[in-house]
């Protein structure tokens, strides 16, 4: 069957899409939620895109004026590929996070085991006090790129009282951090992000104080976790200096201000909290990681990874710490990867292969039918491929080896589910083109990994704990991880996975007053290593480009 | 041979080997640094390979074509002037004809030429295909078959493609120059890939890709140096014997055709021409070389006697 | 013995008081590892630590001066046996020798060849660094005659090169001042050259067979308050030069031989191509000084190219030179392609628009030598820069389709740089080089059809 590659601006996602599938399904895969109350009957007409370049026939309905159809409108539901297209999404036609269903998933037995951690560590109610009927409340959120995690707190007791998930309105402005901040540099893009930024969290609140039944003007105070360009969008200020300014003159302080001045819609005076920065893209949400897993208090040379759309990295203990960024992209979290999706229901999130020709069994988040394949899954993916010899040490699929490996929409591609196998509902595959990315990914970790300890010249061996953060952690195998070299070889006991230590870090700047952590002290103690300037970084690259490396 | 030196290899098979060459040629085995024999021992000697295009290679300039006027246009002559004339001890054919933006001579016609290279010269053959592309696999393949169990070095494996040349060279008892772009790590994965598909070690030649004097002879000299310390540290993946095609890189450069009338400070264009591509081979084979692939007669003459003066125990 | 970060880091107050100028101690720490910073930048360090680093810190190789002023010459303080581990430093200085046998013109001819010798290559003017005066007449009054000639001619810092300390002392009586390179001291005439030197304040070559005995000799003359040397070691034929070299190389920078740390000085005597090749070797392998005895001068620009490219500093990516590439027979009609100046990345799409076998052009930019992704994220691979590019090399004139294609791992510049460039039309090529073929034969036959 053919296949085409379509596009879709702004975000600049790709994906190659068989012939006769919708635009829409398109977008879902790449996680860009169009609107469509109507189910994609091309009957509600929200589903509005516009086609910048390709050949896609009038779809004529409503809402698209003759004008508007010559300038390319389309509704995504009923358009049917059958052309290599660039795709326009606007704002409007994009579905806002609320129709997703993953707080469930977002929110799992880790951040109960989370919660329990924290009720432990608080000595006294900080806040509380008798003149208060009830006991105050705080907002704990951890604003990352791709989604957007928050929590109301019982500042008394430390028990979570709601949470709640997004999506950062933000992607359609672009996937990764650097294209958000290049949509901020062009016209009114800052004030844009800012906003969407704004609805995004705002929603979330919203949300969060109808589960808890409780009145915004409870909430007294508020703690954020991001990484520096979301807080730097958040609080409208420009973020090109990020990426161009060198990366010490990043080392980010912000002042605590009012909810008001941030137009967070709780109390109006609760004043709010933001993680300090480490460097350009080493920002609060690491130091938060590092708050909530205690590297920083421990004589254990910890590392600790927390693998997003920005890869962040921080290895140390309680004498020294270092941390550093790599730009890992989001092929881990389901973007510009032909069947990618973000883990949400639906998601295979981990793969195992008996044999070479076998039907790879999965698990699928939610126990539903296999749509997508997300990070966890990906990793499975690979390393059962190169267990088996499918997949050669450089990334390409090895024809010969399994039956399963078929050319695709002019590649090749290894057939996870062909459609109505095992019931699948659609086709779900993973081309020479979607490892290569996936190659490059595990390559910028493990470069990254390498790079540090060499900085320090420590071998593997010394590190003594390994700290798994973000959304890649909670499914990932280890083992499997490390056997295509994404995580270092060490025994698999030094692992540990702690879900969302951006939050809960946030929850700890919350709570943990009284402790008197000092959070710019500690931001101040880890060093900065700008990979992007360090002369050996580019040799491991290419030679972490390898599975699971040139030099094993 | 330990497990730290680099990897003796074979040129060309003789009766004895079953094939029709009059002599073969060993590169490798070092287990030192490039002459510091005070050190290791060196076993074999560099070797010049003379480059001889198929088709008369009118872009070569005119210091380095004046040497073979009347051969230029024929490659077996050319071949059997070299051996006779300057006792060239391996030829380099570089198919260069086949290529789409040449002549796009047939890989028939390719095998027509080697068939008569290998009747009238008796020397072991570098046979170079066309570069990148389906030209290349048709054209190395064909010429492969043609010279089974001559045991030819293949030029070059690189890239995604590499496997269609490895098939060649393990159907027909060839070796095979492995090709990557300048880079340690780029060299040893292809190494690897080619040894997963149970190519033997010691039938793969390293091209580093050459830079010229001038054009990035630096870092084709320090990535040498870096594969060459990581081989005698044990690194068996890196134990390959060095090839570099230095003739190509030098003569298309500005430098060695501009002439002194228009450039005095430069000198004069001839004797710079030779030393651009002697101090271009020079280096290397400080780096490690063990195959050039040279063009100029004067030029190959002053490589070879410092060779000789290498070789001897200072 | 070589300190790791942390071990320095361990001595450190580890205040992060931001004093040295670096963020934290352990920012620092790698900085003195790395041979980038001081330990006098610390204000809070021990002075057990200062007495630790200090001595870590010194360089194994002593750094010497030959002349004065602007076109005095500095070598030594080399720090590793291969380039790629960190750099050569200080370049190897060629010089150029006449003698005091040569006739006034004879002279004069090649001062002006060594002078005028200027070539501008790579952002650096190539020169030749000394002129060597070599002593044959064994007459100290027609050397010094010779020396006095040469100095008025030629503003270049000398090589004063005689075995008799009577010619050596006549010839410092008109030059004595401008701290010429004395070459030099042997086992017979040792402490005579080292009080000349002394008594000048010039650098001194020492001159001796076996590498021990030369360092012991170097340790002598140290003794006597000379410490500006240069090593001079006697060997035969260019592999015993090599040994020599490396072996000295080697004890220094270990500091495992006393009287081993000085630069070393070489003689390339053949003429035309042989002596060329002697420099090549010394250029090479570990020569600070070569004198070159009867240079032709077509080899300075060889010479100069190479030693410009070993002394380069390896660390910076390896770019190619931006500009226009023609690939195949590439007409008017054939597609334009635009990508960065980073080597691997500009030999991954040239082989495969080679593999096309569509000939084509490539516009290669300057993004300091990045990838094109990392160049974009730093802002050097954006519409701006492309636009510059295309317009710098009158490609509107060149290119009558006025069509660009771009990697697809940025088009969301497409629409910028249509702005930038009226009457352009930007395509969107593949984010893979591994698609280039099928987007040409496919994609770019149709837009052109």
């Amino acid at each position: 069957m053919n296949s085409y590659r379509i596009k879709f601006l702004p975000s600049g996602a790709e994906a190659q899409v068989a012939a006769g599938e919708s635009l829409y399904d398109a977008a879902l895969t790449l996680g860009i939620q169009i609107r469509g109350e109507c189910g994609g009957q091309g009957s509600c007409g929200q589903c509005l895109v516009k086609i910048e370049a390709g050949d896609c026939p009038p779809t004529p309905h409503a809402s698209i004026s003759p004008d508007k159809e010559r300038r390319g409108y389309r509704l995504a539901c009923v358009s049917r590929v059958h052309d290599d297209c660039v795709v326009f999404v606007p704002e409007e036609s994009l579905t806002p996070s609320e129709g997703l269903d993953f707080d469930a998933v977002i929110l799992s037995e880790d951040d109960r085991k989370r919660e329990r951690a924290l009720v432990g560590i608080i000595p006294v109610p900080p806040i509380a006090s008798s003149t208060v009927p009830h006991p105050p409340i705080g907002f704990a959120l951890d604003l990352g790129t791709t989604t957007v995690v928050g929590e109301l707190v019982d500042l008394g007791t430390g028990r979570c009282l709601a949470r709640a998930a997004a999506y950062n309105r933000q992607l359609s402005c672009g996937a990764d951090i650097i294209s958000r901040i290049s949509y901020a540099e062009r016209g009114k893009g800052r004030d844009r992000l800012r906003a969407l930024a704004l609805e995004t969290i705002n929603e979330i609140i919203g949300r969060l104080l109808n589960r808890a039944d409780v009145d915004a003007g409870r909430v007294l105070l508020a703690a954020v976790a991001g990484n520096t360009t979301m807080i730097f969008l958040l609080l409208g200020m420009d973020p090109s200096s990020i990426r161009r300014e060198s990366s010490d003159a990043v080392r980010t302080r912000y002042p605590i201000i009012y909810s008001r001045e941030a137009q967070l819609k709780i109390n109006p005076l609760a004043p709010v909290m933001f993680a300090p920065g480490i460097g350009s893209y080493v920002g609060g949400d690491v130091l938060a990681g590092v708050l909530a897993c205690r590297m920083h208090e421990s004589d254990k040379v910890t590392l600790f990874i927390d693998a997003g759309t920005n890869g962040e990295i921080v290895l140390g203990n309680r004498d020294w710490m270092m941390g550093c960024a790599c730009s890992t992209g989001p092929a881990f979290e389901g973007v510009g990867i032909a069947c990618g999706m973000m883990a949400a229901p639906g998601a295979i999130e981990a793969v195992e292969i008996a044999r070479p020709n076998d039907l790879p069994s999965l698990t699928v988040i939610g126990d539903t039918q296999a749509r997508g394949i997300c990070g966890s899954g990906m990793i499975d993916l690979m390393a059962e491929l190169f267990r088996h010899g499918i997949l050669d040490r450089n990334g390409t699929l090895n024809a010969g080896r399994s039956a399963r490996v078929e050319e695709h929409g002019g590649r090749r591609a290894y057939l996870v589910r062909k459609k109505g196998e095992e019931g699948a509902a659609r086709e779900i595959y993973l081309n020479d083109v979607d490892f290569k990315k996936l190659l490059r990914t595990k390559a910028a970790i493990q470069a990254a990994i390498r790079t540090m300890l060499k900085n320090v010249d420590l071998e593997i061996q010394a590190i003594q704990r390994v700290v798994i953060a973000g959304r890649l952690g909670e499914a990932i195998d280890a083992a499997k991880a490390v056997s295509i070299g994404m995580l270092p070889d060490i025994p698999p006991d030094r692992f540990e996975y702690i879900g969302n230590g951006s939050l809960w870090g946030a929850n700890l700047m919350l709570l943990s007053k009284e402790k008197g952590v000092d959070l710019n002290a500690l931001a101040d103690r880890i060093t900065y290593l700008d990979l992007s300037t360090h002369p050996g970084y580019m040799d491991e690259y290419v030679a972490s480009l390898f599975i699971p490396h040139t030099d094993v | 041979m330990n497990s730290s030196s680099v990897r003796k290899i074979r040129i060309g098979n003789t009766p004895a080997d079953g094939g029709t060459r009059a002599s073969s040629i060993e590169v490798g085995g070092e287990s030192c640094l490039p002459y510091h024999q005070f050190e290791g021992i060196m076993p074999c000697k560099p070797v010049i390979a003379w480059e001889i295009p198929d088709v008369r290679p009118d872009d070569w300039c005119e210091t380095v074509k004046d040497p073979y006027r009347e051969l230029l246009g024929d490659p077996v002559g050319w071949a059997r002037y070299v051996v006779e004339k300057h006792g060239a001890r391996i030829i380099c054919l570089d198919l260069r004809g086949a290529r789409l933006d040449k002549e796009n001579r047939s890989a028939a016609a390719s095998v027509e030429l080697l068939r008569g290279l290998l009747k009238d010269v008796k020397v072991p053959l570098i046979i170079k295909g066309p570069g990148p592309g389906q030209k290349q696999n048709e054209v190395i393949a064909a010429c492969a078959e043609a010279a089974q169990g001559e045991r030819c070095l293949l030029a070059s494996a690189v890239g995604e493609e590499y496997k269609t040349l490895v098939a060649a060279a393990i159907a027909y008892g060839h070796l095979v120059v492995a090709e990557s772009p300048i880079d340690v790590n780029l060299c040893k994965q292809l190494n690897i890939l080619i040894s997963d598909l149970s190519f033997p070690s010691d039938r793969i030649v390293i091209d580093p890709l050459t830079g010229g004097l001038g054009y990035g002879l630096e870092y084709t000299y320090s990535v040498m140096e870096r594969i060459r310390l990581q081989a005698l540290s044990g690194d068996a993946m890196m134990q390959m014997p060095f090839i570099n095609f230095v003739g190509g890189e030098v003569w298309k450069a500005k430098e060695v055709k501009m002439p002194a009338a228009k450039e005095p400070m430069w000198g004069n264009e001839r004797e710079r021409g030779v030393l651009w591509e002697v101090a271009t081979a020079v280096s290397l084979l400080y780096a490690g070389a063990g195959i050039l692939v040279m063009r100029h007669p004067a030029a190959i003459a002053v490589v070879e006697k410092t060779i000789e003066n290498l070789m001897k125990n200072g | 013995m070589k300190l790791t970060g942390l071990q320095i880091f361990k001595l450190l107050p580890n205040k992060n008081c931001k004093e040295c100028g670096f963020q934290t101690c352990l920012a620092f720490a790698m900085k003195l590892a790395a041979k980038q910073a001081k330990i006098d930048a610390c204000p809070y360090a021990s002075p057990e630590a200062k007495e630790t680093l200090g001595a870590a810190a010194a360089p194994p190789i002593r750094l010497v001066t030959i002349g004065m002023g602007e076109r005095a010459v500095r070598i030594g303080e080399e720090l590793v046996m291969f380039r790629h581990e960190k750099a050569f430093f200080h370049k190897t200085a060629l010089a150029p020798q006449v003698d005091d046998l040569m006739g006034r013109e004879e002279i004069l001819a090649r001062l002006r060849e060594v002078c005028a010798f200027s070539v501008a290559r790579a952002g650096e003017n190539l020169l030749l660094d000394l002129v060597a005066i070599k002593e044959k007449s064994g007459a100290p009054e027609k050397f010094a005659q010779t020396v006095k000639f040469t100095a008025e001619q030629c503003l270049l810092p000398l090589v004063l090169v005689s075995k008799r300390s009577a010619c050596m002392r006549a010839a410092l009586e008109s030059v004595g001042s401008s701290r010429p390179l004395l070459w030099g001291a042997d086992g017979n005439n040792a402490d005579e050259m080292a009080a000349l030197a002394k008594e000048f304040a010039c650098p001194l070559v020492i001159e001796g067979e076996g590498v021990e005995a030369l360092a012991q000799m170097a340790c002598r003359a140290a003794e006597k308050g000379v410490d500006d040397l240069v090593l001079c070691p006697v060997s035969s034929g260019a592999a015993g030069r090599l040994r020599d070299f490396t072996l000295l190389r080697r004890h220094a920078l270990s500091r495992s031989l006393r009287g081993s740390g000085y630069p070393l000085i070489m003689s390339a005597s053949s003429k035309g191509y042989e002596g060329a090749v002697a420099a090549v070797g010394g250029i090479c392998k570990y020569a600070s000084v070569i004198v070159l005895e009867d240079p032709a001068p077509w080899t300075y620009f060889p010479l100069l190219t190479l030693r410009q490219g070993i002394y380069t500093d390896p660390q910076k990516p390896l770019q190619v030179k931006p500009g226009v590439y023609i690939i195949g027979d590439a007409g008017g009609n054939a597609p334009l392609l635009v990508t960065t100046n980073f080597s691997l990345t500009y030999f991954m799409v040239s082989s495969e628009v080679e593999a096309s076998e569509i000939p084509s052009r490539l516009l290669i930019v300057d993004a300091e030598g990045q990838s094109v992704l990392t160049a974009w994220a730093a802002g050097k691979f954006n519409a701006e820069v492309i636009a510059k590019a295309v317009v710098a090399q009158e490609l509107a004139a060149s290119v009558p389709h006025k069509r660009i294609i771009i990697p697809g791992y940025v088009a969301m510049i497409s629409g910028d740089l249509e702005d930038k460039l009226p009457g352009w039309n930007v395509m969107v090529g593949p984010q893979e080089s591994a698609d280039i073929p099928a987007y040409l034969k496919e994609v770019w036959a149709r837009a052109t059809a």
